[in-house]
């Protein structure tokens, strides 16, 4: 019994994760229709800024928290304004492929200025520890992460619903020529949302940084990947959406190295695509997502 | 033949003589290295250029010429690279240092009877395969395993459970479990066997399931890379976990020692690698040296690749020759060849790896101690 409460904590502390990173995403995509792969470098970017507050002597981790939220705020909305307010108005391919581009290019400047190698980062190992909660065993840092991503899609929530602004990109998201012509300036309600997606990377990036200990200049691509099939499961452009997929994917991992046998245990990550497949087959839109008429492609 | 064809020959001989000369007086490695990727912690380019700068200062034996790509630890990209490098004369070539660069390499550079020479490389395929051209420079999985099976066991170390991983082929697949079939050989019991993937930022599953197990185990043996494995090794620790964390040269990169907070947290890491470095030894002197003369070299690694330029160097010279074939067969003639992890360097005795004693590094109070530096002595069958 006590295993399986573990193991329902883990997957738990693994949705959470993938649901705070899908949430980056489909709040620029729901905004922009652009599918951010270079979200993942965002999160390296607060790391990498962590690690270089921390080779100068910052040894406060609160510090280093709002540093890495600020940080990823920063880089996000800087990388709007550079590399994707340029292509705003091309393809969804081209600003497909620009996301890509700018994710290889910051993983190379992260290898070529600082290192290919792993850098130790151990300001926020103290956030890491084990509570022995009536004869179970948590991590302090699974709870916390649950608790943050469940405030950060309450506070979103709230942001969107109460707030002005929120509307406004509410409201964008449906028609974004309607917004515009009402006065809202475009590109402040997308730096918003790159702010907003900014922000939620940086909380992400505390926690990667806290389980690590150290940086890399790939750490963030292939957590990317999970939370863009979690928007695809959750349907994408959906908020809630991407909070459920995020969930469901990591209940979909645990269970499988739960359930599977040793011996099947490659088998994983197939077996993952095949239940999302299967979903998919199931509610092609996402389980949150809106139908979109596709006429003749319809079968 | 008049005076004036005479002038001319002359003329041709004193122009083009001296360059045939140095051109046969070079020898040219060409690197499709990973400079970038996931594998570039793991290169050994600046270990190599320092230890051809260092010859060529010396001034004594041939030139040795390094050609440098960027593979991007991309198989495929590695392979269009070492083409390319073979079309500028290379005598010696290397990959990215697993069997799905190597085997196309060596495919492809047999016809120009080139060698391919992996530093780095530990994996058996190679070896199975069994090309004429292609040379390790460093000892197989197996043994690498077997020595830390030995290592463990003798440090009290009674049951094992086998973290295994198809992601680098039998080097994170199969590495554990020769290490499984040592330790059992010995006496110990391997208790189970758990899969992983590559890139895992968070082990509490695993750890769910270890802990689950009864009896639990007192050696966990993982061959994988940091961060990885820094992770793995916290997670346990935190989790209560009290017994041996053994590994393979994945383990070897000075980020191991930064990614605990407490020193303490290594005193039961061990891990078999190909050189002692992080205690003062002649191979931290050298990187010392390197890094003086401008090489931000960084681990073992480094050490494989001046190898590599040392033993090629050292077989050139006893070849009286640069010619590809040649330097081969010096590299393979009985006596060994000088290099950095070791004095003797031999491919007398396997002809495609050398035989080295295998040192088994552990922890104290967070410093590198060696524990055991020898050849093991039962290797499990692997050929």
């Amino acid at each position: 019994m006590e295993y399986f409460v573990q193991q329902f904590v883990n997957a738990l502390a693994f949705g959470s994760e993938y649901a705070l990173v899908a949430l980056g995403l489909a709040v620029v995509f729901s905004i922009m229709g652009l599918v951010n792969f270079a979200h993942g470098e965002v999160i390296a970017s607060a790391c990498y800024c962590v690690f270089l507050a921390v080779a100068v002597g910052l040894s406060q981790p609160w510090l280093a928290i709002l540093l890495a939220l600020a940080a990823a705020g920063a880089a996000s909305v800087l990388l709007e304004r550079v590399a994707f307010r340029p292509v705003r108005n091309a393809p969804t391919t081209t600003g497909l492929l620009t996301a890509f581009g700018v994710s290889i290019i910051l993983q190379n400047l992260f290898q070529l200025l600082i290192s290919p190698r792993p850098q130790a980062v151990p300001v926020l190992n103290g956030l890491n520890a084990t509570w022995h909660v009536g004869g179970f065993t948590v991590s302090s840092l699974q709870v916390m992460e649950f608790l943050a991503a469940a405030l950060s899609i309450g506070a979103l929530v709230l942001f969107l619903n109460r707030s002005t602004l929120g509307i406004a990109m509410r409201a964008a998201a449906r028609d974004f020529s309607t917004v515009r012509l009402m006065g809202i300036r475009a590109n402040r309600v997308i730096a918003m949302a790159f702010a907003i997606s900014g922000v939620l990377a940086g909380v992400a990036a505390v926690f990667i940084l806290a389980r690590r200990g150290s940086v890399s200049p790939d750490m963030g691509f292939g957590l990317v990947m999970k939370a863009f099939v979690a928007c695809v499961i959750g349907g994408f452009g959906s908020l809630s959406g991407a909070a459920v997929g995020g969930m469901l994917l990591g209940f979909i991992e645990v269970g499988l190295l739960v359930a599977l046998p040793q011996e099947h245990g490659g088998l994983k990550e197939a077996l993952t695509y095949v239940i999302v497949i299967a979903i998919l087959v199931y509610r092609p839109e996402g389980l949150l997502g809106s139908r979109q008429e596709l006429g003749d492609k319809e079968i | 033949m008049n005076a004036k064809t005479l002038f001319r020959l002359a003329l041709t001989t004193a122009i083009v003589a001296p360059s045939v000369a140095m051109a046969e007086d070079v020898v040219k490695i060409g690197m499709a290295a990973s400079l970038t990727g996931p594998y570039a912690p793991y290169a050994e380019v600046e270990g190599a250029k320092c230890m051809a700068d260092k010859l060529n200062k010396a001034g004594e034996g041939p030139t040795m010429e390094l050609l440098i790509e960027d593979t991007r630890s991309d198989a495929q990209l590695s392979v269009t690279i070492a083409q390319k490098l073979l079309d500028q004369n290379v005598q010696v070539i290397t990959g990215v240092p697993f069997p799905d660069s190597l085997i196309p390499i060596a495919q492809l550079a047999a016809p120009y009877d080139v060698t391919v020479f992996s530093a780095p490389n530990t994996q058996v395929e190679m070896q199975v395969a069994g090309f004429d051209n292609f040379l390790a420079g460093a000892v197989p999985d197996p043994v690498n395993a077997a020595a830390t099976a030995e290592a463990v066991y003798a440090a009290g170390a009674r049951r094992a459970l086998l973290m295994t991983s198809a992601d680098a082929g039998s080097w994170s697949e199969m590495l554990p479990q020769w290490f499984g079939e040592t330790f059992e050989h010995l006496g110990g019991e391997v208790i189970g066997t758990l899969n992983y993937s590559f890139g895992i930022t968070d082990w509490s599953p695993q750890i769910a399931q270890i802990k689950a197990m009864d009896p639990a185990p007192d050696v966990i043996h993982i061959s994988a890379m940091l961060p990885d494995v820094g992770i793995l090794i916290r997670q346990l620790q935190a989790n209560g976990y009290e017994g041996w964390v053994a590994g393979a040269d994945g383990f070897d990169d000075p980020s191991l020692e930064g990614s605990v907070t407490d020193p303490a947290a290594l005193d039961k890491v061990i891990f078999a690698t190909h050189g002692l470095t992080g205690m003062g030894s002649d191979i931290d002197v050298f990187l010392d040296e390197c890094r003086a003369a401008g090489f931000p070299v960084q681990s073992i690694f480094d050490a494989l690749g001046a190898d590599m330029v040392s033993v090629l160097h050292a077989a050139a010279m006893k070849a009286g020759s640069t010619d590809a074939a040649a330097i081969r067969q010096a590299l393979r003639a009985e006596g060994g060849n000088p290099g950095v992890t070791s004095d003797s360097i031999s491919y007398f005795e396997e002809g495609g790896f050398p035989v080295k004693t295998v040192p088994v590094i552990g922890f104290e109070g967070g410093k590198r101690t060696v524990i055991a530096d020898s050849v093991p002595a039962y290797v499990p069958a692997w050929r």
